[in-house]
Parts: C-alpha cells; sequence; structure tokens
C-alpha cells in the first residue's frame, strides 16, 4: 500500500460537510493512476447507461447511414464525440417480448436489458432471467481489481406497492444480474458508492496491518460460512435456497477482501469525499458519472453499469421546464407536446452520456491514448419508443474504442431482425471473454463494427 | 392471497350482475403433493384447535357449501358485517398451517435489531440496499433476497457496530476508567478544528451523545481553553437538550479542566458543551472556545455490579482469564443475537478467535471483536431460523418458544424480543394460551408497537410512499419534505390510535377523528389554530376528511407528479382494502394512455376510453372508486372543481349500488364484507412474512371470525393472529412456496 498522503480519506470531512452539495475535486489529477505491468495495454472497460421509458426514435435515428449522417436533435450533445460514437440501429431484443406472459414490457425490456434472456414471471418468489453481460466480463477481470463491478443508479425503489403488471421490482430495478436469480443491487447514494471505492485503504496502514486486517477478516467469513452450511442440513428445501445467496455473497466478499492485498493500491489521488445526494438531479447524476470516472481512472473496477431511473419510472423533469412524469408523457399517444417533452428528456439523457464521455477522453493512460480509447460505453433503454412498446429497433449508441477494434464515428444502420444479443457478444469478444454465445438468442458477433 | 379474477373483468361484469362469484370463493383444489390433507400433529405445543375449517387438499365440490364463501354467502348484503361464525366449522378436518421461508431481517428488522441488542441506535441499514418486495410487503420471506453487495454493507456495519460496542462498553467495566468523547469528532455545525481539539469561533454548541449505562450520578469533566478577546473571559455552558447543568468561567489560554457531577437516567443522552459569549472586533480581536474532549466517570459505587442486558463488554478481559471471560460475553451476546441458548460447542468456536488474535500478536479484546462480528455476520442473527422438522415430527409441528417470541417480537416490534419475552420463552410459559396473549398486549401497549404502525400500515395503506412521490414542483409548490412527513405521520397517529384502542378496525375508513400539525391543517383548510405539534381534530359528519382514504398521504402516493389518477386510486383500492386485483389491460393497451383533451374534463376522458368493451369491463368497477375522490387534488387538497371543470364523484360501488359522493362511497366500503376479510389476509401475511394462497383460505376464514366476533377491534385480530396454527406451527417446506 502506497503510503502516499493525498489519499487522505477522513470521514469527518464528509460526515460535517455543512451542508456542501457534492463538488467533485476528488478527479485532483487527470494523469494515469495506474500502469499495467502485466500487459503492454491498457484493459478496456465496460459501462452501460440504462434510460427508462425509450426514446422518442424520430429525432434519435438519423436518416443516412455511414460516417456522414447529420446529428438528429436528440444526439446533439454528441457533436464534439462523433468520432468516438457508433449509432447502431435495427437491433431487437426480442427476448423482452411477451411470449405468451402479457403485459410489463418495462419489467421484462429492463431485466432483459442486459441479459438478453426472457425473465419468469413472478411476483418475486422465483426470479428468473439470466446472467447479464457485464457480470460476463466481471468474470473475465475477477481479481484483478478491487471491486468486481460497480452498480450504480439514481432511483432506489419506492417502498410500497408493485412494480409492472404482476412483475417483480426486482426485475426493474436491476439491470446486471450475477445469476439468473441473483439480481445485484445499486448503489444510489455518491457517499455510499465512494466509500466502497476506498474502503480499507488506509493510507498509513502498513502492509503487515493491511494482511493481518485481510486474515482476520477472512477468519470471520470462513466461521460464518461454516454456520450457513451446517444449516443448510438442518433447514427446509427453499430455506437452503435462501442460505446459497447468502453464501454467494460470502464468497464474492472473500473474493474481493483478497483482491484487497493482491493488488495493492495505487496512486490514486482522492482528496475529499462526496458528502450527500446533491438535491439538483443533473449534479446526482453527474456525480455518480464522475465516480465511473473515478474508479476507472484508478482500476478499482473495470465493469460498471448505471440506471437513471427504475424501469417505467416517472420521474418528474420539472427542471428542464418539462411538465408531466416521464413515463406518463412516454405513453404520447402522437401527441406533439409530449413529443417535444419527451425530445427534451432524451436530449438531456444524451447529454449526460456525452459528459461522461468528455470526462473520460480527459482521463490519459500510460500510452499516451486516453481512457475513452480503452472502454465500451452501451447507452439504451428497456424499450424503442414508450407508447408502442416495442423491443425491435432500439435506440443504441456506443461510445469508445474498445482497445482500438472498433471502427467508431459512423451510423450503422443493421436489418432483418439483427439480435442486441450479437452486439453484446461482439462487446465481450472484444474486451477477451471467453463466450460464443450470449443469453436466448446471441450467437454472432456484428462484423459491421470492426475494421 | 389476492382474489385473482380469472382471465379478464368479464367475469367481474358477471359477479356484479349477481353472479355468486364461485370462481373466487372456490379456489382450485391445490395439487395433492403439495398440500395433503394431513391431521396436525403438535407433539410439544399445546393442542391445535379443532376449528380449522377446511382442508385445502380437498376438492373445489367438497367445499360448495354456501356458507364458505367469505363473499356471496353468509352474509347479508346491506348489514355492517360478516356473519361472526365460522362458517366452516365441521370438526373433521384441520387445515395446514403454511410453511414461510426464513426470513432475513430487512433493513428496519436490522436497525430495531441493533437498537435493542446493544443500546446504539445507528441506523447503519439506511446504506442497504433497498429491500425486496412482494405480496404487499417488505418482510416476506420469499421474496427477501440476500444480494453480493448486502452481504458486503452487513459487514462493514457490524464492524462498525462492535466498534462502537467495545469503544463504550470498555470504560464501564472499569468504573474507574472515563469514557473520553473527542470534540473534533462530533457532528458540531460551527467552527473547526484546532489544536486536537474543536474552535467554537461563535456562539453555539457541540453535542456529545452518549448513552449512560444505569442511573445515577457521574462526573463530567471539559478540557477546554479559551481566545481570549474583548472586556469578559469565555463563558462555557455545559447542558442537555431542557437546560444548563453547568456554568463555567473560561479564563485560561490553555488546556484546563472544568468539572461537574451530573446525574443521569440509563440510556440515550444528549449533552453539550457551549460558547455562549462570543466577541469580535478588528481592535480587540475575536473571542473563541476551543474544546478538547468531554470525559464522563461513573461515580456509582458498585458500578459494574448491575450490568444492562445491552452491556456486550461484561467483565475485564485484561484481570480475568481472558477465555473465561470471552465466554461470558460470547454467550450474553449470541443467545440474545440469535433470539435463543448458544451451545457450549458453539461458543468454543467463537473462541477460536481469541487464538487466531494471539496468534498475530494482538491481545484478548481484539479476539472477543472478531468473535462479536462473527455473531453478527452469522446467518443465525441475520436471518430468523425456524429449523426443519425432523422425520420423526411428520408434517407440521409446533414452534418451539424461542421461534413463537421472534414470530410474535418481529410482528409488533420489528426487532428482537424483549427481556420479558425471553423470560416467557425460556422457561417455556409462551407456549400456554393466556401467556401469549398476555406477552400480546403487554408489547402492544409498549411504545415499540409503533415500528408495527409504521411498517404495516406505512405499507398497507401506502402513506410509507408519500416520502418517495415524485411530484411536478411547478404544479405544486407548496410541496416540501415537511409536508410529506407531516402526511406520512396523519396516517400513523390515526392507524396507532386504532391500535391502541377499542375501536371497530373498519372506522378506518370514515373516523371522525385526524391528527394535523400547522403545516397540514393549513393544507387541508381546517379552520383553528394549530401549532408545530400534533393536534387530535374531531370532523363531523359533514366534514369530507374522515378516513385513512382522505388522507394526504393516500391521496398523494396515488396521483401522478401533475394530476390525480383515478385509475391509479381506484385500483389501489381494491388491491390493498378488497385484495382483489384487478387484472393487467389486455396486451397492446398497457397503462392505457390517457387522452390530452383540454377541452373535456378528466372524467370525460377516462369516458371516452371506456367506449372499448374490453376496458370497460375492468374500469366500470375500477374508475367510480377513483372518480369519487376527485375533490382532493393530486397531493390531496380540497379543491371545489377541476380547472374549472365541474367534479362529478357519485358513480356505482361494483356496478351496482349508487352513490353520490365520497363520503357515500366510504360508508359502502365500509360495509362490504370483503373489507374485513381484506384486513385478515394483509395482517397475517404481514405477521408471518408470507404470501398468502388459496392454501391459506381456512386460516384466514377462522382469524376473520374471531376478528368479527370482537366487533372488529384490532386487539382481537391479533389475538387470533397469534393464537392461530398459522402463526403457532410450521409445515415441512416443499420447494414452492
Amino acid at each position: 500500500m502506497s503510503t502516499n498522503k493525498t489519499l487522505s480519506l477522513h470521514r469527518r470531512n464528509f460526515l460535517r460537510g455543512a451542508g456542501a452539495t457534492l463538488a467533485l475535486p476528488f478527479l485532483e489529477s487527470l494523469r494515469p493512476a495506474k500502469t499495467y505491468a502485466q500487459s503492454a495495454s491498457a484493459p478496456t472497460r465496460m459501462f452501460a447507461f440504462y434510460v427508462p421509458n425509450g426514446i422518442h426514435m424520430a429525432d434519435f435515428t438519423p436518416t443516412q447511414a455511414g460516417s456522414t449522417y447529420a446529428l438528429p436533435a436528440i444526439l446533439s450533445s454528441l457533436a464534439p464525440h462523433r468520432a468516438d460514437v457508433l449509432v447502431l440501429s435495427g437491433l431487437d431484443n426480442e427476448p423482452a417480448t411477451a411470449q405468451g406472459d402479457g403485459n410489463g414490457d418495462h419489467a421484462r425490456g429492463t431485466s432483459a436489458f442486459l441479459t438478453c434472456a426472457h425473465p419468469v414471471k413472478t411476483e418475486g418468489a422465483n426470479l428468473f432471467v439470466g446472467p447479464s453481460m457485464d457480470q460476463l466480463v466481471a468474470d473475465h477481470y475477477s481479481g484483478q481489481t478491487r471491486l468486481r463491478s460497480l452498480e450504480l443508479g439514481c432511483e432506489g425503489g419506492g417502498s410500497t406497492g408493485g412494480c409492472d403488471s404482476g412483475y417483480s421490482c426486482a426485475y426493474t430495478r436491476n439491470i446486471s444480474w450475477r445469476t439468473a436469480s441473483t439480481p445485484m443491487a445499486k448503489e444510489i447514494s455518491p457517499r455510499s458508492v465512494f466509500d466502497r471505492l476506498f474502503a480499507g485503504m488506509s493510507p498509513d496502514e502498513t502492509l503487515a496491518q493491511t494482511r493481518r486486517r485481510r486474515l482476520y477478516r477472512q477468519s470471520i467469513l470462513d466461521y460464518v460460512r461454516e454456520d450457513a452450511t451446517t444449516l443448510q442440513a438442518r433447514v427446509g428445501l427453499r430455506d437452503r435456497q435462501k442460505l446459497e445467496e447468502y453464501l454467494t455473497g460470502v464468497r464474492e466478499l472473500e473474493i474481493r477482501i483478497d483482491a484487497l492485498t493482491e493488488a495493492p493500491g495505487n496512486q490514486c489521488r482522492a482528496t475529499e469525499a462526496p458528502t450527500e445526494t446533491p438535491a439538483d438531479f443533473e449534479r446526482y447524476v453527474q456525480s455518480m458519472l464522475d465516480l465511473v470516472v473515478l474508479a476507472f481512472r484508478c482500476d478499482l473496477t473495470r465493469v460498471a453499469t448505471f440506471m437513471l431511473g427504475n424501469g417505467s419510472s416517472n420521474r418528474s423533469f420539472g427542471f428542464l421546464g418539462v411538465s408531466g412524469s416521464h413515463h406518463e408523457l412516454s405513453h404520447h399517444q402522437g401527441d406533439p407536446a409530449k413529443h417535444a417533452a419527451l425530445r427534451t428528456i432524451n436530449t438531456w439523457e444524451v447529454a449526460q452520456f456525452a459528459y461522461l464521455i468528455e470526462r473520460l477522453k480527459q482521463v490519459e493512460e500510460t500510452d499516451g491514448s486516453n481512457l475513452l480509447d480503452h472502454s465500451l460505453l452501451l447507452f439504451s433503454s428497456e424499450v424503442a419508443d414508450g407508447n408502442s412498446h416495442g423491443h425491435a429497433n432500439l435506440p443504441v449508441l456506443l461510445a469508445g474504442h474498445g482497445g482500438g477494434e472498433i471502427v467508431s464515428g459512423r451510423h450503422v444502420q443493421f436489418s432483418g431482425n439483427v439480435p442486441l444479443a450479437n452486439l453484446y457478444l461482439s462487446m465481450m469478444q472484444t474486451i477477451g471473454v471467453d463466450v460464443d454465445r450470449f443469453g436466448d438468442d446471441g450467437t454472432n458477433r456484428l462484423n459491421a463494427l470492426f475494421a | 392471497m389476492q382474489q385473482k379474477l380469472a382471465w379478464t373483468c368479464l367475469v367481474w361484469s358477471g359477479w356484479v350482475g349477481g353472479c355468486t362469484l364461485t370462481d373466487i370463493a372456490n379456489p382450485p383444489p391445490s395439487p395433492p403433493d403439495v398440500a395433503p390433507a394431513l391431521p396436525i400433529r403438535s407433539p410439544d405445543g399445546p393442542p391445535s384447535s379443532p376449528a380449522g375449517p377446511r382442508a385445502p387438499g380437498s376438492t373445489a365440490d367438497d367445499e360448495t357449501q354456501p356458507n364458505d364463501d367469505p363473499v356471496s354467502g353468509g352474509t347479508e348484503e346491506g348489514t355492517t358485517r360478516p356473519d361472526g361464525t365460522d362458517p366452516g366449522v365441521t370438526g373433521e378436518v384441520s387445515c395446514l398451517p403454511p410453511s414461510p421461508t426464513t426470513r432475513r431481517l430487512n433493513r428496519m428488522e436490522f436497525d430495531h435489531t441493533i437498537r435493542d441488542l446493544t443500546g446504539l441506535d445507528l441506523g447503519l441499514a439506511r446504506d442497504f440496499p433497498a429491500d425486496d418486495f412482494g405480496y404487499g410487503f417488505d418482510n416476506i420471506g420469499a421474496v427477501l433476497t440476500v444480494s453480493p453487495l448486502l452481504v458486503e454493507k452487513w459487514e462493514s456495519a457490524v464492524e462498525t457496530i462492535v466498534d462502537q460496542v467495545i469503544a463504550r462498553d470498555q470504560n464501564l467495566v472499569d468504573p474507574a476508567a472515563a469514557t473520553i468523547l473527542q470534540a473534533e469528532e462530533m457532528a458540531t455545525s460551527i467552527g473547526g478544528p484546532i489544536d486536537e481539539g474543536w474552535n467554537l469561533w461563535s456562539d453555539g454548541e457541540i453535542p456529545f451523545p452518549w448513552n449512560a449505562p444505569r442511573t445515577g450520578r457521574y462526573r463530567v469533566a471539559i478540557r477546554a481553553y479559551g481566545h481570549q478577546a474583548g472586556p469578559d473571559p469565555v463563558a462555557m455552558d455545559l447542558r442537555n437538550d431542557t437546560e444548563v447543568l453547568a456554568s463555567f468561567v473560561v479564563e485560561e489560554s490553555t488546556y484546563q479542566t472544568f468539572e461537574a457531577e451530573i446525574f443521569l437516567e440509563q440510556g440515550p443522552v444528549a449533552l453539550f458543551v457551549a460558547f455562549t459569549n462570543d466577541f469580535f472586533s478588528d481592535v480587540d480581536g475575536d473571542r473563541n472556545l476551543i474544546v478538547d474532549h468531554l470525559s464522563i466517570t461513573d461515580l456509582a459505587d458498585d458500578a459494574g455490579a448491575d450490568l444492562s442486558a445491552q452491556q456486550v463488554i461484561r467483565c475485564d478481559l485484561t484481570t480475568q482469564d481472558p477465555a473465561v471471560c470471552a465466554r461470558t460475553i460470547f454467550t450474553h451476546f449470541a443467545t440474545r443475537a440469535w433470539r435463543r441458548p448458544v451451545s457450549s460447542a458453539e461458543i468454543d468456536r467463537l473462541l477460536a478467535f481469541l487464538d487466531i488474535a494471539a496468534a498475530e500478536g494482538d491481545d484478548a479484546i481484539t479476539g472477543v471483536k472478531l468473535g462479536l462480528m462473527a455473531i453478527l455476520l452469522s446467518p443465525h442473527f441475520l436471518y430468523r431460523i425456524e429449523e426443519e422438522l425432523s422425520d420423526a415430527e411428520g408434517d407440521v409441528r409446533a414452534l418451539n418458544p424461542y421461534e413463537l417470541a421472534s414470530r410474535l417480537s418481529y410482528f409488533l416490534y420489528a426487532s428482537m424480543p424483549d427481556d420479558e419475552l425471553f423470560a416467557a420463552a425460556a422457561d417455556g410459559s409462551l407456549l400456554q394460551e393466556e401467556v401469549l396473549i398476555a406477552q400480546l398486549n403487554r408489547m402492544i401497549a409498549d411504545e415499540k408497537s409503533q415500528a408495527f404502525v409504521d411498517s404495516f400500515a406505512g405499507q398497507w395503506l401506502f402513506s410509507r410512499g408519500v416520502r418517495d412521490a415524485f411530484l411536478d414542483l411547478n404544479r405544486y409548490p407548496e410541496w416540501d419534505d415537511a409536508l410529506a412527513a407531516a402526511m406520512e405521520m396523519e396516517t400513523a397517529l390515526v392507524f396507532q390510535e386504532f391500535l391502541r384502542s377499542d375501536r371497530s378496525m373498519l372506522d378506518l375508513f370514515d373516523a371522525d377523528f385526524t391528527y394535523v400539525n400547522d403545516r397540514l391543517a393549513e393544507h387541508y383548510g381546517l379552520p383553528g389554530d394549530f401549532s408545530e405539534s400534533w393536534t387530535r381534530v374531531l370532523l363531523d359528519e359533514q366534514s369530507p376528511r374522515r378516513g385513512v382514504l382522505t388522507h394526504g398521504a393516500f391521496l398523494t402516493v396515488t396521483s401522478l407528479p401533475t394530476r390525480t389518477s383515478p385509475v391509479k386510486r381506484g385500483k389501489l383500492i381494491l388491491e390493498q382494502l378488497l385484495c382483489i386485483a384487478p387484472p393487467p389491460p389486455p396486451p397492446g393497451v398497457e397503462g392505457l394512455p390517457e387522452e390530452v383533451d383540454p377541452t373535456a374534463s378528466l372524467r370525460e376522458r377516462f369516458e371516452q376510453h371506456r367506449q372499448d368493451p374490453v376496458c370497460a369491463s375492468c374500469h366500470t368497477v375500477m374508475d367510480p372508486l377513483g372518480f369519487a375522490l376527485e375533490h382532493f387534488d393530486g397531493v390531496g387538497a380540497w379543491r371545489d372543481d377541476d380547472h374549472g371543470f365541474a367534479i362529478d364523484s357519485s358513480g356505482l360501488y361494483m356496478g351496482v349500488t349508487h352513490f353520490e359522493d365520497h363520503r357515500e362511497l366510504l360508508g359502502l366500503l365500509k360495509q362490504d364484507p370483503l373489507v374485513a376479510d381484506c384486513i385478515t389476509q394483509k395482517s397475517l401475511t404481514y405477521a408471518i412474512g408470507h404470501g398468502i394462497d388459496d392454501e391459506d383460505r381456512c386460516a384466514i376464514d377462522s382469524i376473520r371470525a374471531d376478528f368479527a366476533d370482537g366487533g372488529y377491534r384490532m386487539r382481537d385480530l391479533f389475538t387470533a393472529i397469534v393464537q392461530s396454527d398459522a402463526f403457532r406451527q410450521k409445515r415441512r417446506q416443499t420447494s414452492t412456496p
């Protein structure tokens, strides 16, 4: 562990914050934070940006294909970054369709968002959808970073009522799934994320102290694992499955604790933690995105997902001058006023994605490239148009160069029911994940993305 | 169990036209392998009640006794109460209790349990991921999942808890040692760090929260000095919440100690060190108070003799044999944390942590810390384990007294059993019905049963959701957190009165009282003088504010950010109060969009989409319930018209009975026997943390009958629940819930 004193994470600083909303001084240096000893080039980071309620497609999809397309209104904030972005149209997520299960397209679309698997319709007792692609990437990098993956969002969960037409709220609140039945719960507090990123990184701790601490934590986990295993033999069938969830969590934590000493700290500078969740929604979103940049830059994780809202979120966007709530507006019924409202919301959403692109570009890697060059950033929604709830021709953006393999700066039009899962296969293969099928319908890489 | 309306509301239309609703009343037979009709055997517990009316495994044909039907049979239309007699008492077969999946502690339960276990109210679960909920509640075992993130949060919380417990208790064992609270570590709003202390640079105070281990006299010592300026020396007060305990003149300019003897009640206490005579001038300088720490010493002669149950470190590891002392500590703590006696083998395993620490050169307290963390991170603490039946026990067994104590305390307290309940479990007396009921009544009266109000009522009546409501502030500029909090409080206070009094729960729907503070009274337009504190107000028959459905919380949560949603209101009345789940809209019309036609009233716009017969079948039942409440806007304020459109709040209840306005609707609702049935279902679901389904029908019927007999008092409902087999017994688990 470095004894660099600039990593000063005094709890008091943020507990005491005296009402200061989140400023972002924790990206003090934009120089690379880590050199990668094992491989010559930086690893490819993966990020997914989920927005709820679909997109007003008429102002999203460029009319021309290729590299000289005119930027539609919703994509206007991408103008400085068009060389770094692929607009992909014509991709379908067939597993999210009803297939006899009736309504619930938001829940299905959200749970299939990164899994490309058809979820079991349930109120919650037997969740089943499929592992998500970010988790497969996290498996690939497992043990190399402090955190396997980071799941973030800006909407927790209401504490009353149901979520969508007989689907468990787990399906509308999570896009990341560790296994078919285990959603990866997300963090919604910037302070909490920050704590988690730097937990146990004490600059004053000697290596011996770090090792002892790790040994103690492992010994506690050994104890409780034995408790759970012994108990499994004495409880009912369903209780055994519940304890299995617990055991999975314990195993994950062990891997994480191992990584604390196996991948010792770096020169990352973090001078001040976030204090509280900003009331201003844009600042809130951007503070979460800043934490993604921080985590990538410091190589604390290489995989992150972000949910701007939960599936069918009814957030009000009054701060954009839009009256009405998002889900309600998305049922626009062709009303031009609602189209305009959706265009405003969607334009702002893409601008947040552009903000992330911009921040990643500012971070230099050791070889002179920037962090965006070594990232793959996905942007999409659980449905295409919010009124028709379709899962075909989804709004998809892919930013970053994935280590140079992706040929960006184009609008690529697919035709003939091309599965979204094939995009994910392509992303995973680019990262180096050994996978040739994904989800319910992913079988081929999308050659059009590559040189 | 929701009354699932088969396929579409066309069934509904049939029912409201006079159908006997056999689809609802007679659940399909359960698969024989899931619910064999076996007699209950309860080897340890009291004999099972013979009152269970029906075996769920019997066929539907066997059950078509008219009086079995909670909806149409046995109950005279229009009477205020369903038939109080238990229609199904045949004495021939008993119904089987459910087999709930083990429940992990949810966020509220975790915080409450830690508070009652250690005396430290830390609220650490705030940072845990949101709890999953199903069947309307967030305490359903089968639905609550454990994500890797949660395990990580648990581990981190457990370390914080144990660190704080040790910091608090270490000094108590040795009463001569003082507890030292560092000023710079306190949550102070004024000043900044200086000289290893805290500089109060203008008038203000530093809070020193503490937990007094016993009632008695303590010596408080404050280490402080002053930046002297102006004519007077620095003045410092030691205060509690209400009064000044001691005043000091701080004439020194280097650290000195200022002492006072004070009397404290056992439990949390807030002490404050205040700077009271700030002074500043460009000429004469700046007067400040600098505080290093506050220390507290117990002055009781017999300190250590009478330890509270919440004290964790109960002996001195430095003077006693550490293994003996650690055993004392672990046995006491694990018994309470795991809510059952622990075996000496379990303690032996914990003692191994002392060796692990010793091998690293650390002292015994480090080993104890690891053991305490393991106790709290163990599934024995985080889950409420009820072991599976042995083969000898067959398929049903009575809960043991500790399991029963936990069910009771998590039902009412959302927390662990208190000392008295533990004692009743330890001597086995809790298995006696009269002891069980006495404990129930004692706990209802205890203020900790507020947890039931917050959790159950907050979820059943939706008042908890008001905290998370998204509202368009352009549309509702009056909306803020204070108003939301007031709304949540109103429903809680009203519900609490029903819990502690003998009123019929059906009066919830037209109660002649409510509680308001000044903010809420203004929002409601109630005449009179009100203050920040809560006032109980009587409502006459003409008042529109009678009943929980006219509470701001319910009305706001069932609205959209910019306007009311009669459909949502109607749907939630059906689901929450009548336990009727309308089927989702037919494919293709999900969340049926509401027309924007500014020339029509909201109601007219809805009438338009009801032209479609497919939609109409449900909406003719659902919408009138919501339209009846149209005089309340999207944040529950009264309005005479809707943006210039007259409001028509009349309609047909269930497509049959005319009501003129929401008051008449609430009267009809109150008379509907489905309401009492639904309250029973919701309460039992919450009490045992298990989604009630058709199999559990007989348990509902039996409890509802007792509920009715007592005049629908909440106390009678609870008594019937805790006496029921569903609550006191468990069945062998099958693979599906």
